[in-house]
Order: C-alpha cells, then structure tokens, then sequence
C-alpha cells in the first residue's frame, strides 16, 4: 500500500442552517489521481476549501503525508505542499506568465533576482511535466487552456506536491479538456498526487483511479474506478436511479418561426461581439447553439430576447421583424429562460409569486389598470409551482430560499406557461442537480413536440448533443453553419466549437 | 450544532426596535453624566413635557407630519435603489412652488390685483404646488442620474445648497415682502388658505372663555376667587390658552392618507413592482421589460413631490399665526432627518409614520430643554443638540447595529427561553 497523502477524518461544516459538511472521511494514496463528485451544491467546493484553509470546520482533523495539519491557513496548506487549482483563475491579467508565477513568492527584495531563478525552475517545470508555456508571454494574450496550465505551473512552483482542481474543465473545450487530462497522467507518473473536483461523470471514468461521492454534505461511498460506472455513480450522487440517456423522438420540424441573418454587435466598448451571424429556426425543432462560455451566446440571447438592439442585421419572429424591447418581444409570443436565473431571470429578493410574474407584470394577466391582482397571481403561481413540481410549491417563499434547480423550474414555469412559439433557453441545467435535470430536459421536449421552436444555447456539449435537433457552435462571435446533431460527436462539435469553421461564409443557412 | 431560526415577527418588530430605542437613550443618558447633568432629570422631561402633555403631543405630531413625508421620500427612492439625500432641498423647492402660486392669487406680481379664492380650492391647488415644485427639483439629479449616470447622492447634496442660495435669492426680492424689505421672507398667506390645526379649536373655545372671564371680572370677582369658585372654568381656560398655537394639524391625517397610498402604490401595482424591480437587480428589471432609466427618473421626480409635500406642514400648517410664510430655513433640517425616519422605519411606511412619531416627539423634547431646562431647579444646562447626537444614536442602533440586537435577543430566546420566540421553521426540500 502506498503513502497516504490526504487523510480528513470526521469533517463537519456549516454555515448557519445548513450542513455543508457532515462527517466526512477521505483518503487519498499519494501519486494517484482521486476525483470527488457530487452535484452542484453537495459540498465538494466546501470541503475543498476546508483543505486549502479557507474555511474552519466546525469538527475533525487532517493529516497531510501523515504530519497533522492545522486548518486555518492557507499559507500553512501550501507549506505542507497543497496546491489548488482554482474553478476561476487567480491570474493578474495584464502580467506576463513569469510575474504571475513568482506573485506572492517573490523571495527577495529585488525582483530581478527572483525572476532569474524563477524563469530556471519554470523551464525544468515545463520540461518535466510537459507543460509548455512561454514565460514572456501576457496572462490576457493567452487562450483558457493555457492560462490553467499557467495556474498549475503556479502551484508546482509552490512546491506542491498535492494539486487540488476545482471544477478545471468548466471552460475547456473538449480538445483542451484531453491535453489538460494528459498533463494530469503525466503529473501523476511523476508522483504527484491530484484531487480531481467534478460534477461531469464521464471526466471521473477517464482519468481517475479512486473516486468518492459526496451527496448532501455526506460521503456516500468510495469505489475504484474501474470497479464503477457513470450508472452507479450517478445514482449515488442522487440517491437513485438517473436516466442519463434523453429519450425523444425524431424531430418534426414545420415552417420557420425565428429566422436570423447578418446580426451584428458591437458593444459599448466598441468590442465585436457578434460577427454575421445567420440561422433559422423551425417550429417544432431544437435548435442547439454550443460553444464555450463567453464567445457570444449571452449577447445573442440578449439581442434575440430585444435587451439589446444589433448594430446591424435583421431578425423576423413568424415573419414580422422584432420587437425592439423585451415587452414587444413577448407580445410577439417570445419565452426566454435566461442564462442566468440569479441575475436576469429572477429577483431574488422577491417572493416567488413576484418573480413568477417578471416580465408580465403589466400585462392584463396579471394587472388591472396599474394594481396587480396579487390573490390571483398567487393563486396561478400556486398552481404552476406544483404543476412544475417546484419544493416547496409555497409562492410566499422568497425567491432566494429555493435551491438552484427550483428557481430554475420557477423561471421555466413562468415561461413555459405562456405557450410561446418561440422559445429562447440559455444553460437550462447549469447548477441544477441531475434529477431536476431530467424534469427540465423532459419539459422541453415536451414544448418541441407541441411545436414550439426552441433556441438552445448550452455550455454542455453532453446536453447539445442530446437535446437539440440541429446544431451550430459560437467562437469568438462567429456562428458555424447548423449541421444535423445526430450526424455529429463530441469530437466534431468539439473542433466547431474550437473555431475549426469556415468564418468568411455568412453561416448557418446549411442543413 | 443547534440550527438558527428567525425571530418571531412581533418579537422582531416590536422588541427589537424597542430594545435598541432604550440602548440608544441609555448612551445619551451617559452623554448627560459627562457633561455633568442629571439624565433622570431629562428623561423626565421627556416623559412630562412630550409624551404627557397635550401640547408636546400636539408639537410632535407637528413635526413628525413633516417627517413622514421626508421619510417616505427617501423610502421610496431606496426601493428603487438610489439614495435621495435631497429632501432639504426639494422641500425647499415645495414651498417655492407652494409660495408661487399663492402669490400669483394673491396679487403678489400683478400690483395687488388677484383672486381671493376660498380656502377648499386653493389648499389642494397649493398641496398640488408644493409637490410639483419638489418634483421639479429632483427632476435635474434624477434625468443625471437615469441618463447619464451621475451618482444622485453628489447631485442632490449639491442641489441642497443651490435651493438654498435661489430661495434666500427670491426671498430677498421676487418673493419678498414688501412691506418688511430688512427681513427675508414672503408676505403672510391669507387666512383661509391655512390648514385647520388643533389650535383653532382652542382659540375659538377661548372666545367664550375669555368673554365669560370678563363676565366674571365685571362682576366683581378677584383672580383668586374667580379661580377657587369655578375650578373647571379655570382649568378649560388654562388649557386652551396653553393649546391655542398646537401646530397639529390636518396634513397629519393628509399624510396618514399618503402612507397608505405609498403602501399600495410600491406592492400593489405595476409601477412599483418596476421600482422595486430596479431597486434589487437591474439586470433582471430589463429582462422583464422595465425601462430603468426612465423608471428611476420617474422614482426620482415621485421621491421629490414627497418631500415638497412636507414643506405644506410647515408653511400652511404652522402654529404660529405670524409664519405662515416661506422662510429661506425652508423644511429646518427635517429633510435630512428624513434619512434617519426612513432607514429607521425600514422604508416601510407603517415603520416611517411610527419613526416620524418617535423623531417628532424627540424633536419636541429638544425644544423643551432647550426652554425649559433654565427654570427648572435644580438648572438643567443642556443644549438641545443633545437630541441630534441621540437621533444619529438611534440610527446607529436600528440601522448598523441593527443585528447585534437580533442576535442578542435571539440567543436569550434559544439558549434561556427553550425557543420561545421564534418563527416556525419553514421546510425547505433542498432536492427536487
């Protein structure tokens, strides 16, 4: 048996009334790679902070290659060589890869002496790990994926010798994901040991050894990984069985009901953020837009929903040009679940009967000349709230007081409800544990075949894939031409959504 | 580990406030220790001179009308998010508004030649005035702040001192009295446009009193007797001359009026959705089809006619027969004492007219040391700014320190009281 470099035992945390941490035991063997799943809000990112000395528990202990190590500092969990890998990169944008590395490190009073040594070490980490970057090169000028690898350098400078890393493939593409995985194995041949913080199931089959499932603060199992499978994990992180698959029939697509062409956007700052970008959608249809976070999708709602208006281009919603505000967008029978329920879908301070009217509260629903007919809409909101199987199904519960997968049942009632035609979903799933993921996924379909057409934009290559009927990818602004999904594979959805298409076209129109 | 629980809302909101109010007045009885007075002396003040007596009542309903307006002013600003720290001058501007109209009717302009209008038409056109003439000052920090992003708190405190230079400005020509050119302020309004204050009452009891009381002398009576004979006759003579200035007056239920009218207008209708809306995330009021900026210029201009309504008090309603003038004090310092009323009474107007009442009544007691602390024995040296340090006190225990209160009162309630207290434990599932 080999070393063991992590050992918590009976580890409890919470924050007010919530159990955050409960009881937790983890062993992790030195020079093995050792993922942690749970769902989104099951305590993975706490007890990892717990480890990194950002948080105190409430109970327990920790050894660290067997010398006990005392909670409350991060500086102490980097001398016992823990390196963490955050979800969102700690990096001075405008510094080069050099000044980042040695940032907090410095050692002398001079910085030219550091960095000579600095850049030696960083050159022998390079070579060793096959991490390649270049150290003169600016943190900004650099893509994501190689950012990271600046983040890991940062903590094998350090000295550690144990790499925590937290949810690192969120912003990867699937290209950039497998050379991170490759950087991973060789880490590990090297000996160091690697903490792997997922909710992606299919990560955990590829490159761990060892995997624990954490489920509402508790661990609920270790296993080998190739004594596992996706089925048995993810029935362990939900308590019971998950259909992975999502069943649906073929679509049937009918007359166009959203149709794009020549969309610009250039922001206020006077950045493109939109580039030619064409497609239609088709009543009846998903229409999936994938690409990694931040190449355009949260503008293209934005536009397609009348928050903003394109700098050029037209857009035709059942043939009439759109609205210009968001209420002339929703009288031409336009739904938007926003990407982001906590800022854009929802007032959290509200109570939930409130935010299950946004964006209809003048409408002659719910309003009559200015006064709001609160016993009705509180009533609706009752009805809709157990229809969409919302827990607690109180509409006088604040808004906030709801898990992340219930706002989003909130948002998805409220816009479901109105049967529009068009329908704009944005990370429909994002932070939303597996069995609500099911639910929504089910909803959606549900509004496919009853004919609505549906604009899916998602981070989640898995959930594209399986939801949509077509599909195109964002890079940099750009859209791809729209292929059938099921002609395509993570591997080719991967390299449109790397940018790896024809941009000088105007796009979209194929298929 | 014992989980937390709110605190029950009575306890919440009746306790607490309560308990940190008596915080509050037991540091500023430790002020009085230091500056080497006597506390208990006063409190009793407070006690004798303001809650117990009519006239203190009267003086801090007066002065707490002023104030539920001001309060509400900022309230409703807060709840769109921005903070109105203008009111001083919007009441300012109120009463420029009030004061321009009635000199128009009055004949100010024209040489003399108006139109004596019955009191029924001109008060509401006048209250109407007033609100305008508020709306219209906050409109210039509102249109900055909507649409071009200037930070309302600089521009309303700058536009606190240019209403004060403009109203000593009018005050000291177009508004000007002219037969009192030495003295900065406007002709007296007529009579019938004054609010029915508690003080008529009594003056026109005090008709007859003082006709029978002549009667009385006429008949031969000395004082003593006239006193030891009719022991009622005295005493309803006494209080209505002591009561014949009580400012209180019918802006009180006006404003009890407008309170209610805020509740319904920020919770109950469209408009205040948006308002609310926008006060808790912007980006989701745009998603839902608000139009931010013009719904904080609307917030704005609405925040202003509120506090130019609180300068109708003052103006029409004052108790005193000669100051039914614009004056360039304007809304004395209870525009920003508008602040405190509104973050004490959480910007809800059941809270504001309840902190109104509180700050009012303070207000009054300031005024009573100040006038009455010389005569009393032993001499009670304290000036009536002591009420302003108890007032920022007052804030600093409602509002920063609100928690240490809750917290306190809820440790008691859990660890002493077996959770006698506390609210019923809401189930939230955490899984769908």
């Amino acid at each position: 048996m080999r070393e063991i470099a992590i050992e918590l035992s009976g580890i409890s945390k919470s924050f007010g009334p919530v159990q955050a941490n409960k009881d937790i035991n983890l062993s992790v063997e030195s020079g093995t790679i050792h993922g942690i799943v749970g769902e989104n809000g099951a305590g993975k990112s706490t007890l990892m902070s717990i480890l990194y000395g950002f948080y105190m528990p409430d109970e327990g202990a920790m050894r660290v290659f067997g010398e006990p190590l005392d909670f409350n500092s991060s500086e102490k969990a980097i001398e016992a060589g823990i390196g963490m890998v955050h979800q969102h990169f700690m990096l001075g944008e405008p510094f080069t890869v050099l000044e980042n590395i040695i940032l907090g490190a410095e050692g002398g009073f001079m910085l030219s002496g550091a960095m000579r040594s600095a850049r030696e070490t960083l050159v022998d980490l390079s070579e060793r790990y096959g991490l390649t970057v270049n150290p003169d090169a600016v943190i900004s000028s650099l893509p994501v994926g190689v950012q990271q690898r600046v983040e890991i350098l940062k903590a094998l400078y350090r000295g550690a010798k144990v790499l925590i890393l937290d949810e690192p493939t969120g912003v990867l593409t699937p290209q950039e994901a497998d050379a991170l995985f490759d950087i991973l194995r060789s880490l590990k041949e090297q000996g160091t040991t690697i903490l792997l913080i997922t909710h992606k199931l299919h990560e955990i089959m590829d490159v761990t050894d060892r995997v624990s499932v954490i489920r509402r603060g508790e661990m609920v199992g270790h296993r080998e990984t190739t004594d596992t499978s996706p089925e048995e994990l993810a029935e362990m992180m939900v308590g019971r069985k998950v259909l992975l698959e999502v069943d649906k029939a073929p679509a049937q697509p009918r007359e166009t009901a959203l149709s794009v062409s020549g969309l610009n956007l250039v922001d206020d700052r006077g950045v493109q953020r939109l580039t030619n970008v064409s497609f239609e959608v088709k009543a009846g249809e998903i229409f999936g837009v994938a690409g990694v976070s931040g190449n355009g999708q949260a503008q293209l709602l934005e536009v397609l929903s009348g928050m903003e208006a394109p700098t050029s281009g037209s857009i035709t919603i059942g043939g009439e040009p759109l609205g210009r505000t968001p209420n002339e967008v929703r009288l031409q029978s336009m739904g938007h679940v926003p990407e982001d329920r906590q800022h854009m879908g929802l007032v959290t301070a509200f109570p939930a009967w409130e935010s299950g009217i946004l964006g209809f509260q003048a409408s002659a629903l719910y309003c009559n000349r200015g006064a709001m007919k609160t016993g009705l809409i509180k009533e609706e909101m009752g009805r809709l709230m157990e229809k969409f199987d919302v827990r607690p199904p109180n509409p006088l519960l604040g808004t906030a007081k709801f898990s992340g997968g219930n706002q989003q049942k909130i948002v998805l009632a409220r816009e479901i409800d109105k049967a529009p035609d068009v329908l704009l979903v944005g990370q429909p799933t994002r932070g939303v544990d597996i069995g609500a993921i099911e639910f929504i996924h089910r909803q959606i379909i549900a509004m496919r075949d009853a004919g609505t057409a549906i604009l899916l934009v998602s981070v989640e290559l898995e959930e594209v894939l399986s939801l949509s009927d077509r599909v195109v990818a964002m890079f940099d602004g750009y859209c791809s031409d729209a292929h059938v999904t099921a002609e395509m594979d993570e591997r080719s959805l991967g390299l449109l959504m790397a940018g790896e298409f024809d941009r000088t076209q105007t796009g979209g129109m194929a298929a | 580990m014992s989980k937390s629980r709110e605190l029950h809302p009575v306890i919440n909101f009746g306790l607490v406030p309560l308990l940190q109010l008596i915080l509050a007045f037991m540091v500023v009885g430790l002020l009085i220790v230091l500056i080497g007075e006597n506390p208990v002396q006063a409190v009793q003040l407070y006690v004798t001179d303001v809650l117990m007596s009519q006239v203190g009542i009267g003086q801090s309903i007066f002065y707490a009308t002023t104030l539920i307006f001001t309060g509400m002013a900022v309230a409703l600003a807060f709840h769109a998010g921005l903070f109105n720290i203008g009111g001083e001058g919007q009441g300012m501007f109120g009463g420029i508004g009030l004061t321009f109209v009635a000199l128009i009717f009055m004949g100010h302009f024209t040489g003399g030649v108006g139109f004596d209008l019955p009191g029924f038409i001109m008060v509401p056109l006048l209250f109407i005035a007033a609100a305008i003439g508020g709306a219209a000052w906050a409109a210039i920090p509102g249109y900055l702040q909507a649409y071009r992003g200037s930070h309302l708190v600089i521009t309303t405190i700058m536009f606190n001192a240019i209403a004060f230079s403009i109203i000593l400005f009018l005050l000291t020509g177009w508004f000007q009295n002219p037969d009192n050119p030495g003295d900065p302020k406007s002709p007296l309004l007529p009579e019938q446009w004054w609010l029915w204050k508690v003080g008529d009452y009594y003056q026109y009891r005090l008709i007859d009193l003082e006709a029978q009381y002549k009667a009385f002398k006429d008949s031969g009576l000395s004082v003593p007797e006239i006193r030891d004979q009719n022991p009622a006759f005295w005493e309803a003579r006494a209080q209505a001359r002591n009561m014949k200035n009580s400012a209180a007056n019918v802006s009180f239920l006006f404003a009890m009026l407008v309170a209610v009218g805020f509740w319904f207008f920020v919770w109950r209708t469209k408009w205040g959705y948006a308002i609310r809306s926008i006060g808790f995330n912007q980006t989701a009021a745009r998603y839902g089809g608000v139009n931010v900026p013009r719904t904080m210029f609307m917030t704005v201009c609405l925040s202003g006619a509120l506090a130019g309504l609180a300068s109708t008090n003052i103006i029409l309603g004052n108790g005193s027969d000669s100051e039914h003038v614009l004056r360039e004090t304007g809304l004395v310092g209870l525009g920003f004492v508008g602040i405190a009323v509104a973050l004490m009474g959480r910007n809800h107007p059941f809270g504001i007219v309840i902190a109104a009442l509180l700050f009012g009544s303070l207000f009054q007691w300031g005024e009573v040391i100040q006038l009455k602390g010389q005569f009393l024995r032993p001499k009670l040296n304290i000036d009536k700014e002591i009420v302003v340090a108890l007032q920022g006190l007052v804030v600093l225990f409602t509002g920063a320190l609100s928690l240490m209160v809750v917290w306190a009162v809820r440790w008691v309630a859990e660890n002493l009281l077996g959770g006698v207290g506390l609210a019923k434990e809401i189930e939230t599932e955490e899984r769908a």
